[in-house]
């Protein structure tokens, strides 16, 4: 099997509203058993993308494919299992009813609907709600059967648009564990939050989207080191006399710099020649890198250097 | 196909089924208005050359009809439910396809509407002696083929206007029209001549024309077939616009 039969591909897609470019060549391609998550601001984009990706919206120019299939392909809607962003369920079926009835669209009926149902309600944390009203559930537990009705035909693809928003902590911790078993079975899963804690506890790659584009496609560990920063400390001892230069600061006994996230080892090695050259020695070392947060909130400031402020470093 | 569309229909029905308020309105108000309407229906009779006939032989098919068309309603509801509650865009998204999408609801409300049709025509044997002088199975075909006009009208409604306000005013305000021009609230030849002659455009006039003829002139299954033929070709008319009409890039799309 080709990398291509496999997987969700959404190769340079572009999408105008009248004259409003809303996605501009954007591409991301998940392999099976793989999460990205789709990262961005409001009105970046992402639903826009997600519509596009699942076969609800015709893109103005590029191409999707799940599995080797187009949307426009017979099988290519039983692929795909999507939770759009607005809750979709009928209020007055049962939590039961609801996961039944959308299971047997998808050809999911009888005693193999049966099983999956009650597999997906365990997951998911509802055995004691099973049989309540949709329109009587907390709005946690609505968020969740509203996952799970993405879910009854294990999809090869799977779209979560913002999944767990206005879900408690519970509900986000049980939504995002279902996601990682899926993932981890096989599916191919676009996820979008704006949880960043959820993309790391997913173990999902990361794909920033800003005004229609995608600005950055990686692990997590390759966006902060691209975008984030590393604070670089070191306590010295002997040598306090002399003028330290830029990115340098003297905080006491501590020199503090901030390096580019990429390669903090170079400021640090810079750093012990000066302490060295200057009659000073180096006794403790302390490097410290950015989150995904900060990453992520200097890709949205458009930075494309890392310059300024690692976070959570204490000198 | 035939499954996803079994699919969609097994949902809307358990949706009724949970709560039948709508089509139990659409029984029980068109039963409790047969008395009152009982003693002009037999002098209409009467000055129609159809003397010493029950008035329930006009009444309750007449009747019957009118909260037929008003029963289109539900449909409207049925769309823009799964509108406000979100599922439509999941039904976009299944493998059900728009056409299996629009049998499947379309199904669902074709049973509602012959159960009301039935049950009240029903009603009307069991407690105001209706009794239809001709054929029963020409009540069932055209029962039948009047349900089918309707939920392919309430479709086409449904596509056309872009509210449910919207919707649902076209379908009273048309509903009333048509029931009027078909006769239910009297014999067509009791109209003024210009409504006379519009009349057949009321796919009401061809039900209440055939029931008319089963009821009180012993009409069997071959007089009626032309009747029938009508409505079917308004059900095919109004199918047809109603596939045009959510194939254009919309809401529903």
């Amino acid at each position: 099997m080709s990398a291509r039969e496999s997987g969700v591909h959404i190769d340079r897609v572009r999408k105008r509203f009248g004259s409003r470019p809303v996605l501009t060549d954007a591409e991301i391609h998940i392999e099976p058993g793989q999460v990205t998550a789709l990262l961005g601001p409001n009105g970046a984009g992402k639903t826009t993308f997600v519509a596009i990706a699942t076969g609800r919206l015709r893109p103005d120019a590029g191409g999707v494919s799940v599995a080797g299939l187009s949307p426009d392909a017979p099988g290519f809607a039983a692929l795909v299992g999507c939770a759009p962003q607005d809750t979709g369920v009928y209020p007055t079926l049962t939590l039961r009813e609801n996961l039944a009835g959308f299971g047997a669209l998808y050809g999911v009926r009888g005693g193999a609907s049966r099983v999956r149902v009650d597999e997906l309600i365990s997951a998911l944390d509802l055995d004691a709600v099973a049989d309540r009203r949709a329109d009587r559930l907390s709005g946690g537990q609505r968020r969740r059967l509203h996952t799970a009705m993405a879910l009854v035909h294990r999809p090869a693809a799977l779209f979560l648009d913002e999944p767990t928003v206005a879900a408690d902590v519970s509900s986000r911790a049980r939504i995002v564990d279902l996601v990682r078993s899926l993932a981890d079975d096989g599916a191919a899963v676009l996820y979008t939050t704006h949880h960043l804690d959820e993309v790391e506890r997913l173990g999902a790659d990361v794909a920033f989207l800003r005004g229609g584009r995608i600005r950055d496609l990686g692990t997590v560990d390759a966006v902060i080191a691209r975008w984030g920063s590393a604070r670089v400390a070191l306590r010295t001892v002997g040598g306090e006399a002399y003028q330290v230069s830029p990115p340098w600061r003297r905080t006491g006994e501590w020199l503090v710099g901030v390096a580019d996230g990429t390669d903090p080892g170079r400021l640090l090695a810079r750093g012990i020649d000066e302490v060295t050259a200057n009659g000073g020695r180096v006794v403790e070392v302390d490097i410290r890198r950015s989150s995904l947060e900060t990453a992520y909130l200097r890709l949205l400031d458009g930075a494309d250097t890392a310059s300024e402020g690692a976070d959570g470093v204490a000198a | 196909m035939l499954r996803r569309s079994l699919a969609v229909a097994a949902i809307d029905a358990r949706i009724l089924r949970r709560d039948p308020a709508p089509i139990l309105v659409m029984i029980v108000i068109p039963l409790l208005f047969v008395p009152f309407l009982l003693p002009g229906a037999s002098a209409q009779l009467a000055a129609t050359g159809h003397a010493g006939a029950s008035g329930a032989q006009y009444a309750v098919p007449g009747l019957a009809v009118l909260f037929a068309m008003l029963c289109v309603q539900q449909i409207v509801v049925a769309f823009h439910r799964d509108m406000q509650s979100g599922t439509w865009e999941r039904l976009r998204i299944s493998p059900a396809g728009l056409p299996s999408l629009l049998a499947g609801k379309a199904l669902a409300a074709f049973v509602a509407q012959l159960l009301q049709l039935g049950v009240v025509l029903g009603g009307g044997v069991v407690l105001f002696g209706y009794r239809p002088a001709g054929s029963w199975m020409g009540i069932a075909v055209v029962g039948f083929a009047f349900s089918l006009v309707m939920v392919a009208f309430g479709v086409l409604v449904v596509g056309a206007f872009a509210t449910q306000d919207q919707a649902l005013a076209v379908c009273s305000i048309v509903a009333m029209l048509m029931a009027g021009l078909g006769g239910a609230f009297g014999p067509v030849a009791a109209l003024p001549e210009a409504l006379r002659a519009v009349a057949p455009v009321s796919p009401a006039f061809w039900a209440l024309d055939a029931l008319s003829a089963l009821s009180l002139d012993g009409a069997g299954l071959h007089d009626i077939l032309a009747s029938v033929a009508v409505l079917f070709a308004f059900a095919g008319a109004f199918a047809v616009g109603a596939v045009v009409a959510f194939s254009r890039r919309g809401r529903w799309s």
